[in-house]
């Protein structure tokens, strides 16, 4: 993928990228037949070359693709996942694609991935599967912020928090659209903020829930640190400038909301968050490039060079299922996705 | 070619197997530790637990050994080539040295000794027993020996014995096949000993076998005679049958016969009395009666004769016979009304026996009898002048249809204007004369729209279908005989029972000439029942010309009579005979639709063209069309459907009624009237398909709207009786000056703002208005337009005839909402009511009858429930929000079993190219061993040759060497010599 050709700019595009780090895919001769090695059924074999049971586990990659496949964030369109496996190969998986629901016809898909090194769609021509060249970094838009999760990692982190303050902005309102329309007004909780009054001041009319567009930048008060971070002050202001010129666009849509409104009754809901006053650093600059790489093995820990920071999300050791899982909440209710 | 040389190489081998055993234990096995010399292949996919050949090698040590392996095969031969034979003794001991040489020819000659075995000596011990019939010779003579010695003592003893000898003899004759050269030999032999007694044997046997055969022939024929036996009892029954059969038949024949017989003298009686089927019976039986009572099996047959007519005639009834028999009753009553024509005395004659016929049936047929004694005295005289009044009747010289009704027309419209400038003249003079003749045609019209109701209701009965037809026929039979009887009472003009089409108007116009209504009724029908299509082809020819002429009577009795003396006297237009002339312009369109279509639309065209002229010209003269045509614009919507989406009659006609409302200009009250009549019947043809027209719903606005303008809401004071002569004569100079000067007509103009849609009403100032009498104006009630106005060429505009107006616009009103707001699309209506709405909710009401306010409340309250109802159902716009469109997700395409290799399915395929595959590898390592074993060849033979090379040279150098010895030793004894001879 070429993501410098697709995105005209890269603030409008939005998508997650996963790397499953460590997956186990091996071909194993039994007979005259070639199968994916797997624990259960050819623990003979591991025993007879010294292998570890832990060393031949594909149905953890299984999972996590089903998990990471089956999410609203994929249906969405704003993912993209990547698999490397212990041999150091590395295979793109096209959002599109439908992940096989049994391990069996996984196996199979597997094997035969690895011997022609790309699998087409039945009713397409698209390359659902592609062996890639490594290394990953290549394949990333420039500028991606790449976090190693990892249970034994220094920092815990609450995501909930720590995606809005990588991104910079607040989570999207989410719409819920239902087939029977209902018209129903509901009340915001007041804000000392002007914005906040305005769309309480539009609720008060009678009409339906306004929806709010998220703001990527906020105002607030100057910073007040020390000469090293001058360079980063410059970058402040440029953004505030940025800021208001949105903040006017954002009013005049409001304004055109309010006149819809008397004409039309809408019959969508909304909910408004609450807005923090202080200041929220962003640490993409703009950017809105995620990449997090999941360790997709049973035992041990991710020896990575690529990574920027690493981090982990929960007091409990997770299956790798289940930090996919979680992972995709996270940037579903960031992004509005329902 | 590699196994042929191992073969070789064995073969070999065998001979000198020893020394090259010898060499192989004697050569060690020697390693190579050159580590460049090893090789390694890389996979390019890793897989498990898979062993892959040559992945490593070391050809040094792989070399080596093929070196070595060659130079103990293929160097031995090379060596052993081109070498002589060797004679190697192989015989038997010779290689043994412990064996003497007796040993050894000993053992030679015991082999020589078992190869040769007997092939040419024959078993001279072995003895075969000659055989025939599976017996041996020997033991069958000497049996019949045996035999034959003891049926000689047998013989002697007693004669008993010789039958059981003689019965072998007949055995044994029969086991040699019994030829005759066998039993003579027996014979013979048997006669030369004992000729005499085997003689007398031949002859008993000879007669045992003839009584043998003679019993089985008797059997024989016993069986074949028992079974014809059989055979001819069989047959005589089947006789016996078909001589019951034939004689059943005969009987039948006979039955048939006699009932034969009695139809025919039934027919011959039935001739000869000359007489209806239902009165023969009567006679028939009242006759035979007293002749015949004994004879009940003749009744019987008779009944049921009787019976099976019955039947016949009721199935065999259709409408083509049942028109025929109308036809033959007709014509029947025809001569019988001609024969009563012909005399007084006949006439008479025919009185007494309608008179008698009550009483009895046998006097009738006297009657007639005599009659028919008195008719050929008199049809002598009388039956030539019959002919010639017929012929008069029928054999009239036709004139073309089209010239005639074009001259009418152009009378009609002379008429026309002439009564209208002679009436024009007439009411200026005299107004008294005029209102008393309004009151005469006030009731006039009454009765016309009563008899449109009528019309409206019997046409819906003809287009109910066919059974309502029939059912009318039946009336119309039930008609005529009533008319029979009053046709009989009226002495001086009886109608004929049968009609030829009419060649023209004139002609239709004499028949119905100062007749009755019931009398043309029936002459109509009679035209339609004598000429009906059915009963010829030819008839549908007279109809196609018969058609047009109803069409043109249906006008010329449409047209009012405009005469005063006639007005008075009597109804100007005979409704009934419309109602009748629609009924049969119906009935016959439907027969030749053709026709009718083409005449309908002549006659919408030439009302079209007049009007358009009109326009054109720009003349004073009525613009609207005529009383006689709307009659006949109503006549084509009753005759063909107005419900179809495009017609080739019908939306001709709606196009130009619309035409009409849009185009003719609206001047005075005629227009007014004629304009609403005209929307009513456009409204009459959009009904039956829900249509919508817009002319209806603008001249609607419009009328009302000015009546509104001219109406004001301010209320006037009473004035003085001084004013009344004041406003009398302003209005006169109002229309003196109207007529002269059209500026004032350009006050009003068509717009939004006065709610005036059409452009083409150009009525004075105030026409309309009401007169200040408002206690006057109260106590008129309002009443229904007449359709007899139509005719009145001047209207007076008139405070009764204003409010009558407003009253037909009122009630056409709601009629016309109630009817849209029941369709299907009336979303867009409330736009429409609501400006009527507002243009009632302007009109002043106060100086109205209370009746009259009344309609109006009700019409308001009517517009406003249907405007509520319809709002109400009304859905608002809801904005459409979607789902967010999910990606679409592909099913990889992959084998479940995948393989590395490309494993066939089928099993021989595979096998095959596996054999393929192994055949191409054997080849190619064939060839590559090949290579190298003539590389090996070549280098042994440089070397050899390399060998002779070295010892020639040697051999070359020693011969030179020798000869340079010699020519040393020459050269020094020729020095020598020299020296002593002294040369030197």
């Amino acid at each position: 993928m070429n993501f410098n050709k697709a995105s005209t700019t890269l603030k409008d595009t939005k998508k997650l990228i996963i790397v499953l780090e460590h997956a186990t895919l091996d071909t194993v001769k039994v007979k005259e037949s070639f199968q994916l090695l797997n624990c259960d059924d050819h623990a003979d074999i591991l025993k007879k070359h010294g292998k570890e049971a832990s060393e031949a586990r594909p149905d953890i990659l299984h999972q996590c693709l089903l998990a990471l496949f089956d999410s609203p964030l994929n249906k969405a369109g704003l993912l993209q996942v990547f698999i490397k496996t212990t041999k150091n190969v590395l295979i793109e998986v096209h959002p599109q694609t439908r992940i096989p629901r049994t391990f069996n016809r996984f196996a199979g898909l597997m094997v035969q991935l690895l011997k022609k090194l790309s699998i087409r769609a039945t009713n397409g021509p698209d390359k659902l599967f592609k062996v890639i060249k490594n290394p990953i970094t290549d394949h990333l838009a420039p500028g991606t912020k790449i976090y190693a999760t990892s249970f034994s990692a220094p920092k815990c982190v609450d995501l909930f928090e720590f995606v809005p303050e990588i991104f910079g902005y607040d989570p999207l309102p989410v719409i819920p659209v239902s087939t029977t329309p209902t018209g129903v007004a509901l009340g915001s909780s007041t804000n000392n903020n002007n914005n906040v009054n305005s769309i309480q001041s539009l609720n008060s009319l009678g009409g339906a829930q306004v929806r709010s567009a998220g703001e990527s930048y906020y105002e607030g008060m100057e910073d007040e640190e020390a000469a090293e971070e001058e360079e980063k002050a410059t970058e402040t202001n440029n953004k505030n400038k940025n800021k208001r010129k949105q903040d006017e666009k954002s009013d005049n849509d409001k304004k055109k909301q309010k006149t819809s409104n008397t004409t039309t009754t809408t019959t969508s809901t909304a909910t408004t968050v609450q807005k923090k006053p202080e200041k929220k650093s962003d640490q993409l600059n703009g950017l809105q490039q995620v990449c997090i790489v999941i360790g997709a093995m049973s035992t041990g820990a991710m020896k990575i060079e690529y990574k920027h920071e690493e981090i982990a999300f929960s007091n409990y050791p997770l299956s790798a299922a289940g930090a996919c899982f979680k992972i995709t909440t996270v940037f579903e209710r960031q992004w509005g996705i329902l | 070619m590699v196994k042929s040389k191992s073969e070789s190489v064995n073969s070999k081998k065998g001979g000198i197997s020893n020394g090259f055993n010898k060499i192989e234990k004697s050569t060690p096995v020697v390693k190579i530790v050159n580590p460049f010399d090893r090789k390694v292949n890389k996979t390019k996919h890793v897989v498990l637990n898979r062993q892959v050949k040559g992945a490593s090698g070391d050809l040094g040590q792989s070399r080596y050994n093929a070196i070595e392996k060659r130079k103990k095969t293929i160097l031995v031969e090379m060596n052993q080539m081109n070498k002589s034979n060797k004679f190697i003794d192989a015989r038997i001991g010779e290689n043994d040295a412990s064996m003497s040489e007796e040993d050894k020819m000993l053992a030679r000659f015991q082999r020589e000794k078992l190869r040769n075995k007997n092939l040419y000596n024959l078993n001279d011990n072995d003895q075969e027993e000659l055989t025939h019939m599976g017996q041996s010779l020997g033991n069958s003579l000497g049996s019949n020996s045996m035999s034959l010695s003891e049926g000689n003592d047998d013989y002697v003893a007693s004669d008993d014995e010789l039958d059981e000898v003689g019965k072998e003899f007949l055995s044994e004759r029969q086991r040699f096949g019994g030829g005759d050269d066998d039993s003579n030999g027996n014979g013979e032999r048997q006669d030369r000993h004992k000729s005499k007694k085997e003689i007398y044997q031949e002859i008993i046997e000879k007669s045992k076998i003839g009584k043998a055969e003679r019993a089985k022939e008797k059997l024989k024929k016993e069986a074949l005679t028992r079974d014809l036996d059989e055979e001819f009892n069989l047959i005589r029954g089947e006789l016996i049958l078909t001589n019951g059969n034939n004689s059943n038949s005969s009987n039948n024949n006979n039955l048939q016969d006699d009932a034969f017989l009695k139809f025919q003298a039934e027919q011959r009686s039935n001739e000869q009395k000359f007489a209806s089927s239902s009165s023969s019976n009567s006679t028939n039986d009242s006759t035979k009666k007293p002749k015949e009572a004994h004879d009940d099996f003749d009744e019987l047959l008779y009944e049921l004769q009787g019976e099976s007519r019955a039947h016949a005639t009721d199935r065999t009834k259709t409408k083509e016979e049942q028109m025929k028999e109308e036809m033959e009753r007709l014509q029947q009553k025809e001569k019988e009304r001609l024969e009563r024509a012909s005399g007084d005395y006949v006439e008479l004659e025919a009185d007494d026996n309608v008179k008698d016929s009550d009483k009895n049936l046998p006097r009738k047929v006297l009657d007639r009898l005599k009659a028919k004694d008195n008719k050929p005295k008199m049809l002598t005289a009388d039956s030539l002048d019959d002919e010639n009044e017929v012929l008069n009747i029928n054999g009239v010289d036709t004139v073309f249809y089209n010239p005639q009704i074009d001259s009418d027309d152009d009378n009609n419209n002379k008429d026309n204007s002439d009564s209208e400038d002679d009436q024009t003249n007439e009411q200026s003079s005299e107004l008294e004369t005029d209102d008393e003749d309004k009151s005469d045609e006030d009731e006039e019209g009454e009765e016309g729209d009563e008899e449109d109701s009528d019309l409206d209701l019997k046409d819906d009965e003809i287009l109910s279908g066919q059974e309502d037809d029939e059912e009318e026929e039946e009336e119309k039979s039930t008609k005529k005989l009533k008319t029979n009887k009053k046709s009989k009472e009226e002495v001086n003009e009886t109608i004929p029972f049968t009609f030829d089409t009419p060649k023209s108007i004139e002609e239709l116009d004499e028949w119905l000439l100062n007749r009755t209504s019931e009398e043309k009724e029936t002459i109509l029908t009679r035209i339609g029942v004598c000429n009906h299509v059915s009963i010829k082809p030819q008839n549908k020819d007279k109809m196609k010309d018969y058609l047009p002429i109803l069409y043109q009577r249906f006008i010329n009795i449409a047209k009012p009579i405009k005469e005063d003396d006639q007005d008075e006297s009597s109804n100007p237009i005979d409704w009934i005979e419309l109602d009748v002339l629609s009924k049969y312009i119906f009935e016959i369109s439907q027969d030749v639709p053709i026709v009718s279509g083409i005449t309908s639309k002549d006659l919408i065209n030439s009302c079209y063209k007049r009007i358009c002229k009109k326009l054109e010209i720009q003349s004073k003269l009525n613009y609207w069309p005529n009383q006689q045509e709307l009659l006949v614009i109503k006549l084509i919507g009753n005759v063909f459907p107005t419900s179809d989406f495009q017609h080739p009659v019908v939306t001709p006609t709606i196009e130009a009624l619309n035409f009409f409302l849009s185009h003719c200009p609206i001047r005075n009250a005629n227009d007014i009237i004629s304009s609403l009549f005209t929307m009513n019947l456009l409204f009459f043809y959009l009904s039956p398909s829900k249509r919508y027209s817009p002319e209806i719903s603008s001249l609607l606005i419009s009328l009302l709207s000015t009546f509104i303008n001219h109406n004001p809401p301010t209320i006037q004071t009473t004035t003085t009786t001084t004013t009344k002569p004041k406003n009398s004569k302003n209005s006169k100079t109002t229309t003196a000056t109207t007529t002269t000067t059209p500026s004032n007509i350009n006050s009003q103009w068509a717009s939004i703002s006065t709610n005036i849609l059409i452009p083409t009403i150009l009525l004075p100032l105030n026409y309309l208005k009401l007169s200040n009498q408002i206690n006057v104006i109260k106590k008129i009630e309002p009443t229904q337009l007449e359709f007899s106005n139509l005719s009145k060429s001047n209207l007076e505009i008139n405070d009764e005839l204003r409010i009558n107006i407003l009253n037909y616009l009122i009630s056409f009103l709601e009629k016309y909402i109630r009817f849209y707001s029941e369709s299907q699309f009336n979303e867009s209506l409330p736009s429409l009511f609501t400006n009527i709405l507002n243009l009632l909710n302007k009109l002043d009401t106060n100086t109205m009858n209370l009746k009259l306010i009344e309609k109006i409340n009700s019409l308001k309250q009517l517009i406003d429930s249907i405007n509520k109802e319809i709002i109400n159902k009304r859905k608002p716009l809801i904005l459409l929000t979607s789902k967010p469109q999910t990606l679409r997700q592909f099913n990889p395409r992959f084998n479940q079993v995948f393989s590395f290799f490309n494993k066939d399915p089928d099993a021989e395929r595979n096998h095959t190219a596996k054999m393929k595959a192994l055949i191409k590898k054997e080849t190619k390592g064939a060839l590559r061993e090949i290579v190298k074993d003539n590389q090996f060849i070549q280098a042994e033979k440089f070397k050899k040759a390399t060998e002779e090379r070295k010892e020639n040279e040697k051999k070359r150098k020693q011969i030179m060497s020798e000869l340079q010895s010699e020519q040393q030793e020459h050269k020094s004894y020729k020095k020598m010599k020299d020296r002593l001879d002294g040369r030197i």
